[in-house]
């Protein structure tokens, strides 16, 4: 009976990593599709979005079932209950990863604007803040979780760039317009992302520590 | 001391059956004796009752009662007994230890009442009289079936007791003698078996600790002694087998990690078992925390996670092109095998990683080559064809047209030329075929005089080129006319990309071997992702500007390939919108050849 729990709480665990997988995966793909300018790629990537809103739905009932049957206590309770909100992040970001490729699939019609410099850097910052929250997740590292959310202050800096440098684009010649917009709108999406990826590193110290952080709660929290 | 416990475990053993033993037979025989002796004592009593009744008789019936005491007196003394007579009342008439006048009446002895009664009179008492244990015997004296009185002997029970006593008393020492003797020839057996024993004990415990030097010393040919021997052979098989598995598994583990190849091995529960550290610097974990995780925990690719499910499931080996998402997107052909067990159920899966990055990359720079010679051969071949043509119909008779068209045609022409003498000698630098002067250099020299021929264009655009090369460096060993293409190239590409003025700065340092020569601007720089790439044939940047700006597309690939022709290395450091580096060495001249 234990077990069986363990278990099913094991692969809850790994197909709430298959999803973070996907859309990491997701990201990286939509951005590459707009630095290459590779319309296929993001036509692919958009496509395997639905793998992800499957898994997403398939989870939530895993974990509903999990919670009525069992009805789980302290660290395992946490652990399902947050594994729902990290799921629902993770959605959020394969949806944000469907919106850069529709902006990228765009911007490939039209020449290119300028080299991208910033977004590359965006992206990998958005990245690495994914991949740190879900090893944060898989290790129960809350160090890492916590730098994560420090870090979501270089994606937010990156973006207010992006948004100044464009403006001068726009300013210079008003043909500039509708592209520099799209980019500015990518630079968002990636900036949600960072925030997602935030929410996920918050819950991973919830669910270890038992610790909520959020809303300003860790500044409180770090100046102890 | 657990050598004790066993000692006392036998010792406790012998000692109680000895106890039990000895314990029986004194019984037995202290039993058996006194019995024995109490039969002799009866017969001897009956005996000596028997003839003093006889000599008795007469005194007693006979009338002369006063004589009876003087002869039981003296026969009392002849046989060692007391004797007493009484008459038929009880009466003692004569004793021979008392004075019979002074003792009671002694009809109502039990002896004397079962001699009334018809039997043997016999007794064992405590004689008050004497003050010890006596056996007493009483014989009727009898005329014509009347009894006229007792004849009563009684010998002391205290000689029989005494020598039962002495036997109890050698059993008692054979006891002693016995134990201490088993106590002694135990102690020494449980010692010589307890001793490889222990011995046995130490070594097993070294043994499992790794420690196989200890060998057993015995000399008994016992099972013990069998047991140490058996134990020695043991051990030295074990340190055999030991060896060879440590050193299996090291050969294993050199080839292993050895190998350029990524290898991993997961088992049925998708756990990782096994990882070479080539497939640690691939997927960048480290096999400490991977070991024993589960694959999808600690490489997050949705293709590989599957692509293990899939080998594991099929149980036949598979092949795929994967794309890592980190590290610039390296490309892995990953061969996947499953181990079958002795049930045919796969228990693991084994994958090969290749990394075909460099060779997709090749694969892809030479379809990129064929592609750029015929686009950039073909661009000022349209030119010159247009150019002719238009002549030809017509634009040849108005010489002010005719001889612009002209001029435009002795450019392309010249491209063209420069394009085909520049693919040339790469392929001479490249195939080894090109002479190589080589001679002692000055760089210095050689810079000053190049970046002079510069000063020109540069200043046009306002840039200034700063030489800051030390007067003692040291000069090289090269071919004079190829540094010089490599300057110009280098110079060239940095002239055209630095904007209005910037500032180009040179400087060379005496390196380790080497001389060190730094070029940097302050132009728009490389971005990250295309300076592995820039010395690659037709490699460009930015490829409309570059044309633009009359580059062949060929410079830095010549660059490279004459710094290695001359064994030194070039490499370029960048950063977008604040300007790049170029950083070659050369050999520098050593003190025989300066001479």
């Amino acid at each position: 009976m234990e077990r069986q729990f363990e278990k099913e709480l094991q692969d809850l665990r790994k197909d709430l990593l298959k999803m973070g997988t996907l859309t990491e995966e997701a990201i990286a793909n939509a951005v590459k599709s707009m630095v290459e300018r590779d319309s296929d790629l993001a036509r692919r990537t958009i496509e395997c979005d639905c793998n992800i809103d499957s898994l997403e739905m398939d989870l939530e009932e895993k974990a509903i079932k999990l919670l009525a049957l069992r009805q789980p206590m302290a660290r395992d309770l946490r652990f399902i209950i947050k594994s729902v909100k990290i799921i629902s992040c993770l959605e959020r970001i394969g949806d944000h990863a469907v919106n850069i490729c529709e902006k990228a699939l765009e911007l490939n019609k039209e020449p290119p604007l300028k080299e991208y410099i910033d977004i590359p850097r965006m992206t990998e910052a958005a990245q690495m803040m994914l991949k740190n929250a879900l090893d944060a997740f898989i290790n129960e590292d809350t160090d890492l979780a916590f730098r994560v959310c420090e870090d979501d202050q270089v994606i937010d800096d990156l973006d207010d760039q992006i948004l100044r440098e464009l403006l001068t684009y726009m300013i210079e010649d008003p043909h500039n317009i509708t592209r520099s917009i799209r980019i500015i709108q990518i630079s968002k999406y990636l900036e949600r992302i960072g925030d997602l990826a935030t929410n996920i590193a918050e819950s991973v110290i919830y669910m270890v520590d038992a610790r909520d952080i959020r809303h300003g709660a860790y500044l409180e929290d770090a100046s102890q | 001391m657990p050598s004790l416990k066993i000692v006392w475990k036998l010792f406790l053993v012998q000692i109680s059956l000895i106890l039990i033993s000895l314990l029986a037979i004194s019984l037995y025989v202290g039993f058996s004796l006194k019995g024995y002796f109490l039969e002799q004592v009866v017969s001897q009593l009956n005996t000596s009752a028997a003839l003093v009744r006889d000599l008795v008789k007469e005194e007693l019936t006979g009338g002369r009662k006063d004589r009876v005491d003087p002869l039981v007196k003296r026969l009392g003394k002849e046989i060692h007994s007391r004797v007493t007579v009484m008459d038929h009342r009880g009466t003692v008439q004569g004793d021979s230890l008392e004075d019979p006048a002074r003792m009671e009446n002694h009809g109502d002895r039990p002896e004397i009442r079962d001699v009334l009664k018809g039997k043997i009179g016999k007794s064992t008492r405590y004689s008050e009289t004497l003050d010890m244990e006596m056996m007493y015997l009483a014989l009727p004296i009898t005329i014509d079936d009347r009894i006229t009185g007792f004849v009563r002997v009684s010998l002391p029970l205290n000689e029989v007791e005494n020598r039962v006593l002495h036997i109890y008393e050698v059993i008692g020492w054979g006891a002693v003698v016995a134990v201490l003797t088993s106590l002694i020839l135990g102690f020494i057996i449980v010692r010589r078996m307890s001793g490889p024993v222990i011995q046995m004990t130490q070594a097993a415990g070294k043994i499992a600790g790794g420690d196989f030097s200890e060998l057993i010393r015995t000399d008994t040919t016992d099972e013990i002694g069998d047991l140490a021997r058996s134990f020695n052979i043991m051990s030295l098989e074990l340190q055999n087998k030991i060896e060879n598995l440590t050193r299996e598994i090291g050969e294993k583990e050199a080839i292993l990690s050895g190998m350029i190849e990524g290898v991993i091995a997961v088992d049925r529960d998708q756990r990782i078992i096994l990882l070479n550290s080539a497939a640690e610097a691939m997927f960048n974990i480290s096999s400490h925390r991977a070991l024993g995780r589960f694959h999808w925990e600690m490489i997050r690719h949705s293709q590989l996670n599957t692509f293990f499910q899939e080998v594991l499931d099929s149980g036949s080996p598979k092949t795929k092109e994967l794309t890592l998402y980190h590290d610039g997107g390296r490309i892995l052909q990953t061969q996947a095998a499953s181990i079958s067990g002795k049930r045919d159920t796969p228990w693991a899966v084994v994958a090969v990683f290749h990394d075909i990055t460099e060779i997709r990359r090749l694969e892809e720079a030479r379809k990129e080559f064929v592609a750029n010679v015929s686009h950039e051969l073909r661009t000022p071949l349209t030119s010159i064809i247009g150019f002719v043509e238009t002549l030809r119909d017509g634009a040849i008779s108005d010489p002010e047209k005719g001889f612009r068209f002209l001029n435009i045609i002795a450019k392309h022409t010249e491209r063209l030329d420069r394009l085909i003498s520049d693919l040339l000698e790469l392929s001479q630098i490249e195939s080894g075929q090109t002479e190589m002067h080589l001679a002692c250099v000055n760089l210095l020299e050689l810079i000053n005089r190049t970046v002079y021929n510069f000063r020109e264009t540069a200043g046009w655009k306002g840039q200034t080129i700063n030489v800051t090369i030390p007067q003692g460096l040291p000069s090289v060993v090269a071919d004079e006319e190829k540094m010089e293409t490599v300057l110009v190239n280098i110079l060239d590409n940095a002239v055209k990309y630095t904007p209005e003025h910037g500032e180009i700065t040179i400087s060379a340092i005496d390196d380790n071997g080497f001389v060190k020569v730094e070029i940097s601007d302050t132009g728009m720089g490389i971005p990250p992702r295309d300076l592995p790439r820039i010395f690659e044939r037709f490699y460009r940047v930015d490829k409309a500007r570059s044309r633009e700006l009359g580059g062949t597309g060929l410079g830095l690939s010549i660059v490279k390939h004459i710094l290695e022709a001359h064994g030194g290395t070039i490499h370029a450091e960048s950063e977008p919108g604040k300007g790049s580096k170029f950083i070659f060495t050369l050999p520098k001249v050593t003190g025989f050849e300066e001479r």
